[in-house]
Formats: C-alpha cells, structure tokens, sequence
C-alpha cells in the first residue's frame, strides 16, 4: 500500500485494534528498527532511505521514556489529551481574532478566553444564573461540547480498549506536527496565559499505555497559510525497546530525516475536516470489562472537576453524555434540592498569607 | 582603597514575595443524607427534569457523594483545581480532622481554585507528573486560608449539628434499654425483695449490705462530664429525653422535654427543681413542672413578627438544677437548645438596583479570637451577579472604625442576597474588647449602602468533649444520701471484643448470650449482653426485612433489657451463697442465660409471625 494511498486516511480513521492498525502498518513501507534508528541528532544505526517510513524518536530524543512515562493512573493523560483539544479551540479562535484585529488584546486567562470567544462563563457557575440566562448560556456550551468528544471502544474478542479523542479546533499543517503535536516541552503556552497547559507534554503520557497511537491532524482552512500543505498529517506512535537497553522509548513513523509525519493529500483529506484525532489503541485501563465505561464519567468528571470547556463523552454507545464537570454537576444537583437542604457556598478570592 | 559594591537585583527571575501569594477560591457543596431504605422514591428524580439532565442527576454508591467521585469509596473529596482541572487531593480525614466537621464527611466536596494565586507560586505547587501539589510552604498557607475560612462557618457548623442531633436521636437505645431494665428491677423490688437502701457507688461488698453503702465527703455540682474534668463522682445524676446532646426547637411551636434521674428511682427524692433559660435569648421561654416520676420543660420559642430568619439558627442553653433528699450536693444538667425552622423562607425579590444592606447575625457579633475567621452575617436586595460576574459592577468592602490596624477581611459569594464577611481575628484584640465595624456595598456612580455593626472580642470555644462522660464533682463537699436500687453498668459486646473472660471461659462466643460481673470496690455490677449472640443475629436479620428502623431497635431495646434483668435477677441469687464448684455453676449460668435468651427470641419470633 502506498503511502498516499486513497482509502489510507478512511482506514486510519476507523482503526480502534492493534489488529486493525498492524494490518495497516503491514502494507505501508516501513523500515523496521533493525535497519535504522535515531540515536542522537548525529547518529543513527543505518542509513535513511528514501520514500519509506522510519521510527523516529517522539520529540527527537531517544531518552523520552522519562518524560512520556506520567501518567500514574489512566484517567490522567486522557484529561491532558482533553485539555489539548480545547486549547485547540481556544486557539482557533484566537488567530481568527488576530486575523480580523491584529491589535486585539491577550485574553489574561482561559476562562476569560472562552468567555469571549464562546460566550458562556465556568461551567459550574452558569447554574447559578437566572433561568433564562443559565438556558442560553447552557445552549452555547452545549453548542461548543460538539467540536471535543472522548469515545472509548471494546474489542470483545481480545479485551482491547481505545480511547479517541477528537477536536475540532485549529489543526495543525504535515510538516509542523513533529513540531508540535509531537514535541515534548516544546511550548509556547507559557507565554499565552489563555492556554491551559503549562509544560508542553501532558497529552504525551497517553502513547505510554496504548500499545499503538494514531494521530491524525489537518489545519483548520481559514486559518491556513497560502504556503502551507492543506492535507493531513498523519503518523502512529508506538514503544520501542531497544535490545540490550533498559530504557524504552516512543517513536513515530516519519517521513523525512528532519522528522516530518507522513501526509494525505488535499483532496483525499477533506473527509476529515479540520482538528486532530488521536486515538489510543489497546489502551491500559488496568482492568478489562465493560464497567470501565460505567467508571469514565465519573473519573473524567472527577479529574477535569470544572473543565473550561465542556465536551462528548461516547462510552461504548452511539449517544454522547455531556461533560462539563463534577462541580457543574454537584451545582446542578445543589439547585435542585433547593436552598436549606443542600449547601453551595463560595468564596472568591481570598488573601493566601 | 575603599571598594564599592553594587547590589545586583536579579531581573529575569523574581523571589517569590512572602506575603503576595495571591488568591484562592473556595467552593464547598454539602449534599443532604441519602434517603433511608425504603424511602428511595421520595427522591427520584424530579419532575421537571431538563433534557440531558437525568443522567447528571443520577447518583449511585454508598454515600451522597459517591457518584461525584473518582471512586466509589469516597477518596478525593477535596480537591484543587488548576484552570479546572484536578492537580491535588485530599481525602475526608482533612474534613474530620482539620476543619472538625465529622458527620459531613461522607456528605461534602470541597473545591480549591488555585488560579489566583500568583504564578511563581503556582510555580512551586506544580509538579511534572501533575498529580499532586508540591507539599511545601506555599501548599501550607493555602491549607491554612482554607481551615480558617471553613472551619467557624455558620452553614456548615449548622449542617454538622443537624447530623450529630440526628445520630444522638438515633443512638438513644441503650438509653431506653436501661429505663426498661430500671422499671424491670424497681418493680421486682416492690413486689416483695426488700432492698436495704444504698448509696449509688461502686458496690461495696463490705458492711452489711453486699451492693454498698458508701458516704461521700466530696461535694460541688455533680453533673455528667468527660473523666479529665473535675473528680470522679456518682450517681444519682440528671438527664434529659430525648437523650440528644442537642435539642432541637422549631419557632413558634413548644416542644415538652423529660428530665429525669440517673437511677430513675432517685426522682421521688428530689427535694428541689430549678430551671433557668438562657438570658442572652430573651425569645425563649421555659416553663418547668415537676411531677411523680420526672420533671416536665416545656419550651417554646417566640418569634417575633420583625426577627430576620437568617438569624437561625439561635443557640441558647437551658441549665436545670436539683437537689435531692439526703445528699447536699446539687445535680446540674445543661441543655443545648437550637432553634432554627423546618424550612427556609422563600428567596426575596432581588434588584439590579439594589437599596437595602443589612447584618443578620444577632448583634453584638461575637468574634472569636484564635486562628479561624469569624463570619458575620449579611443581606442586601441585589442580585447575585452584581457581585458575581466576572467584571462586577457592585463590590462589598468592610473596615473596623476607629481603629489603625485593619483586620483581614473578606466576603462570601451571595447567594439570594445572603452573604457572610469573614473577620479573622487580630493577636492583639482582647476579650471582652467592643469594636464597630461598618461594611459597605459600593456600586456605580458613587452609590453606596452603608451598615454598621458591633462586634464583641470573645474567647474561642473550648475543643470539643470526649464522647465518655460520667458523674464528676466540679467544686465543694457534699454528702451523698440514700439508693433505693443498687447501681449497676449495662455494657454489650461484640465479636471485635470476644477476647475477654465470659463466665468461666476465657473468651465469648456466638454461643454465649450474656454475663455479668460482680461488683468489686472500684466497680459495681456489670451486666454484659452479646450482641453478636448468633441466634440474635439472625432475628435481627430477620427484623430488618419486615420492620422499620424504629422497630427493629424497640424489639431489639425489648430484648436487651429483659435479658439483662435476667442477669440481674441471677446475681441477686448469688449474693450470700458459695458456689462449690465455681466453674461449674458459671457453666450452668451461663447455659441458663443462654436458653432464656433462645426462649425470649422464639417467642419474639412468633409474636412476628
């Protein structure tokens, strides 16, 4: 199968099975690790060779294990992933603002970023207005929650999980994804207090429990430079264990030295719109039952508690269920109940001496 | 050759400034008990239910917070957020045993935005992995804002006396159990055991009587106390049903406490019965009537057609004291009153162009001096996002007036025009000092409501009581006088305490029903029943299946009680017999129990049937 090949893009799309993605990764021109490999940036154990795909190491370092190796409990890096797709959004809309005012002023904080590019304040505070307000400011939400879902999928068979997370926000162009989505700590957020993340590698932890992940992602087309390819970029990470090391690390099919992701041409890419699909394939969950989905809802509510973005949670079934927090749920239920049977109570910036 | 120095100031890296650390929210959700067995339904989902909400809604696990949690065991119920997203947690021991909110902790959550404080201090808490705070001094202060915000406020502190008068109400059986098992002895006395008349201390087995005379030269108030406060005295003493460590009273609708003595017997010799209501809550009245065998409170509330609700709840203590014949010292009970009503008023109209601010705590405010703030409650007739939204057009501010040194300051989000201002107390104030403070709601072009208050410095309470209290003398020389019964201790046991001597063998067992143990100097009769007894469970079990809680715990009270007599009557047997073969009578008494304790069972099951 060549690299572009036309139905390549629909396949990756739909590969939630180590099966699925072998069988992809069977028929594209892969050179395996025993003939080359990234070392250091001066060395590698074989010559490159042209118009195959090669391992390369995630972030262009052979020693990321340590970075990538996170993730602690499995609900942690799928709330990164999340947090990255709404930066996504967030982002999208920003450069849309620059291209219209280039003068517009920095959103100071992410919350104050969503407010003025989807209108709606925290999640949990909409339940507190007045019904009128919560409605239409709950409809915005909601409206937003379309363009971030989380879906996980069980493979029966084989006791397989995958986990795909799907934005719709700014994409990124083929030749900017090792720069980016593939990057470690290589961030700018820091510098752009509307952005959530702070160190850049978050959503990287998620590649250590999935045996395979596929990552696909195109540029959102208003936003896109006339210079800039206006495919998809796409790639599959995997972990590579080098024999007699003891340091494992992550690597994804690349398809220049530099470290450029393999791309599908414009005309086949429509398709996929624009954002980035990262799916987890085999994903460690560390157990392997149906009860994980019963579970997902109230652990991502629990981990991303009062999320600046709500989103679709698709637990082994075709209707989403909407998540927006578990604060936003605990107000929901407060108002509810009504004032003397239930507690909300806040207080809002307060000194820390 | 003089050298000059240049003091270099770092430029591109900042220390971080000690006392700027910057802000944190707080957010605390208590959520009501789950309802009982049975009573599910009543809290279905209701009716007007919003599309995509009944899964929201829909709670499942052990506690009313479980389904908010990650896990079902109610781990992570505090937690702090970093642009919402969970970076740190605590688990419910940071409920119980720093903020001392025990009955809450399986009702509340607790969420900690971090994302004003300032960002090297951020900085410092944040760790690569993400999942927890950096446990250092930033984390420390941020602990230390929440303890004092949270552990004094009126709301929770109201919710937690709701809970605990809840369980006090509840764990009142071995009280019952013990009336029942007083009635039992008072009546086998009077159908013909003459008892020569004791005097309440631990059994004395010298002198003529086995159970004990004893004459006390101790004195002072005797009332029901923790063992580390004052001496150790005895009964009688006096006590109040309901048995709750709180009495709970609704405005306007007069609730009839007993008080009664500790042997009830003691009553016929009171010789006095005063009651005193509390002077600092005028609206209380308190009518007392003594009669045969207990004396009768009434208690009624008065409000008054201008109180503001948001005054309850009103805490009040009604101090009831008694002499009886024969022994000097007098017998004092304290009741704590809450007065608070069923149900809320309905939420005022509020504004967008508010023209009222005013404090509803009852004045003078009382401001604790100690580590955690005062609250002082407030309402205005604004809506909530003058205050709320992000750019807010109304703000509070609050100063002390007349005074240099402000204290800390800060407000509570309102919630339908209700909100507190938190005061945390200067080291330097004194109690007893009277300060005025004046609070201020400030909106746009230059309006202004303006509301003073006086507030008086007081000192922090005293920590909480030990749960075992007892009759201790607190001052003075007294006398004791004259028993009717011998006292005597019900104590039950459980499989987790079998390892003790039961009759004449070294431990119990499901087999054994009950035992007692016979007075000594230092302690009077016990009197032990098995709750674990295995036939008991199974009634039990068995109880619980057709019959309410209420029930259950009256069949069960029933059956403690007429056991326990039935140990009482059997050591009575023993007093001035020698057993020859001790173990071998132990044995047969302990069979006995047992098959009294099968019989009553078996008839109790059929009675059921």
């Amino acid at each position: 199968m060549p690299i572009n090949a036309p139905d390549l893009l629909q396949r990756l799309m739909n590969a939630r099975s180590t099966a699925q993605t072998e069988a992809i990764m069977a028929g594209l021109p892969i050179v395996p690790p025993e003939q080359y490999q990234w070392i250091s940036p001066d060395e590698r154990s074989g010559p490159w060779q042209p118009g195959k795909l090669h391992w390369m190491p995630v972030g262009m370092d052979r020693g990321n294990g340590g970075r990538i190796k996170l993730a602690g409990e499995p609900m942690n890096p799928l709330a990164e992933r999340l947090v990255n797709g709404m930066e996504s959004l967030i982002e999208l809309e920003r450069i849309r603002e620059l291209v219209k005012k280039p003068n517009a002023p920095v959103p100071p904080n992410p919350r104050e970023a969503v407010l003025r590019y989807f209108g709606f304040p925290k999640l949990d505070s909409i339940e507190r207005l007045d019904d009128e307000e919560r409605k239409e400011k709950s409809a915005l939400a909601d409206k937003v929650r379309k363009n971030l879902s989380i879906t996980l999928d069980f493979e029966k068979k084989v006791k397989e999980f995958a986990v795909t997370i799907r934005d719709h926000g700014m994409g990124q162009t083929p030749d900017n994804v090792h720069r980016t989505l593939l990057s470690l700590g290589r961030t700018e957020k820091a510098d752009k207090p509307y952005l959530i993340g702070v160190f850049g590698q978050g959503g990287s932890s998620a590649f250590s429990i999935a045996k395979y992940s596929i990552v696909i992602t195109r540029r959102a087309n208003d936003i896109r430079k006339p210079t800039e390819h206006a495919g998809a970029g796409w790639t599959i990470v995997r972990e590579m264990q080098p024999k007699g090391r003891r340091d494992p690390y992550y690597a994804y099919l690349a398809v220049t030295e530099e470290g450029a992701v393999p791309r599908i041409e414009p005309q086949h890419a429509e398709k996929f719109g624009q954002g980035a699909h990262f799916c987890h394939i085999a994903y460690d969950f560390g157990a392997s039952d149906s009860a994980i989905a019963r579970s997902m809802y109230q652990s991502l509510n629990h981990v991303l508690f009062n999320p600046v973005m709500p989103y679709d949670l698709y637990a082994l079934k075709d209707t989403p269920d909407p998540m927006k927090g578990s604060a936003q749920r605990l107000a929901l239920r407060v108002r509810r109940f009504g004032p003397g049977v239930a507690l909300d109570k806040s207080f809002t910036s307060l000194p820390v001496l | 050759m003089a050298e000059s120095a240049a003091i270099v100031q770092p430029v591109a890296f900042d220390d971080l400034p000690v006392d700027d650390l910057g802000t944190i929210s707080i957010r605390v959700f208590v959520l009501p008990p789950k309802p009982k067995k049975g009573k599910e339904k009543q809290a279905a989902l209701p009716l007007d239910v919003e599309a995509g909400e009944e899964f929201i809604l829909d709670e499942k696990g052990s506690t009313p917070v479980s389904s908010y949690l990650e896990s079902g065991r109610g781990k992570k119920c505090v937690v702090f957020l970093v642009n919402g997203q969970r970076q740190e947690s605590d688990d419910p021991s940071f409920i119980v045993q720093d903020l001392g909110f025990r009955y809450l902790r399986a009702r509340m959550i607790i969420m900690i935005d971090v994302d004003g404080l300032a960002p090297e201090a951020i900085g410092r808490l944040m760790q690569g992995s993400r999942q927890t705070f950096y446990r250092g001094s930033v984390r420390e202060a941020v602990t230390k804002r929440i303890i004092a915000t949270l552990k004094s406020d009126p709301d929770l502190l109201r919710l937690e006396l709701e809970a605990e008068e809840a369980v006090s109400e509840l764990s009142a059986g071995d009280e019952k159990v013990k009336q029942t098992l007083d009635q039992l002895i008072d009546s086998h006395h009077e159908k013909g055991h003459s008892f020569v008349e004791g005097t309440g201390s631990a059994g004395d087995t010298h002198g003529g009587d086995e159970l004990g005379f004893k004459t006390i030269t101790k004195g002072g108030v005797v009332t029901l106390l923790p063992p580390d406060v004052g001496q150790a005295s005895d009964y009688p003493v006096l006590t109040s049903q309901p048995a709750a460590s709180i009495i709970r009273l609704r405005p306007n609708t007069p609730r009839e406490i007993a008080i009664k003595s500790i042997p009830s017997g003691h009553w016929a010799a009171i010789s006095q019965f005063v009651v005193n209501s509390d002077n600092k809550v005028l609206e209380l009245n308190v009518k007392h009537e003594r009669l045969e065998t207990e004396g009768k409170l009434t208690l009624l509330f008065n409000e008054t057609e201008d109180f503001d609700a948001d005054q309850y709840p009103v805490r009040a203590t009604v101090r009831v004291m008694a002499r009886f014949n024969g022994i000097s010292e007098p017998r004092r009970l304290d009741l704590n009153v809450v007065i608070k009503p069923d149900t809320y008023r309905p939420d005022p109209k509020l504004l967008d162009q508010p023209m009222k601010l005013r404090v509803s705590s009852r004045q003078p405010v009382q401001l604790r001096r100690g580590d955690t703030d005062t609250h002082v409650r407030f309402r205005w007739d604004g809506k909530d996002r003058l205050i709320t939204d992000d750019s807010p057009n109304w703000t509070f501010a609050a100063k002390l007036l007349d005074r240099a040194e402000q204290p800390e300051m800060n407000f509570s989000d309102p919630i339908a025009g209700r909100f507190s201002l938190l005061v945390s107390p200067l080291p330097e104030w004194k109690a007893g000092e009277r300060l005025v403070f004046e609070v201020a709601a400030k909106g746009p072009k230059n309006q202004q409501l303006i509301v003073r208050f006086d507030a008086d410095v007081i000192e922090p309470p005293a920590p909480p009581e030990k749960e075992e209290k007892g009759p201790r003398l607190v001052d003075d020389e007294y006398k004791t006088g004259s028993m009717r019964r011998p006292p005597y201790e019900l104590k039950t046991i459980t499989r987790d305490e079998y390892g003790q001597p039961c009759w004449n063998a070294d431990e119990w067992t499901d087999e054994d029903a009950g035992a007692f143990v016979t007075p000594t100097e230092r302690a009077p009769l016990i009197l032990i029943i098995n709750q674990d007894m295995g036939a008991l469970r199974d009634f039990r079990q068995a109880l619980t299946k057709r019959n309410t809680e209420q029930d259950v715990q009256r069949k069960l009270n029933k059956y403690t009680s007429h056991i326990a007599f039935h140990l009482y009557q059997m050591y009575q047997s023993t007093i001035g017999k020698k057993d020859e073969d001790v173990d071998a009578a132990d044995a047969a008494r302990g069979a006995e129990v047992r098959r009294v304790a099968m019989t009553m069972l078996k008839l109790m099951d059929v009675a059921e049937k």
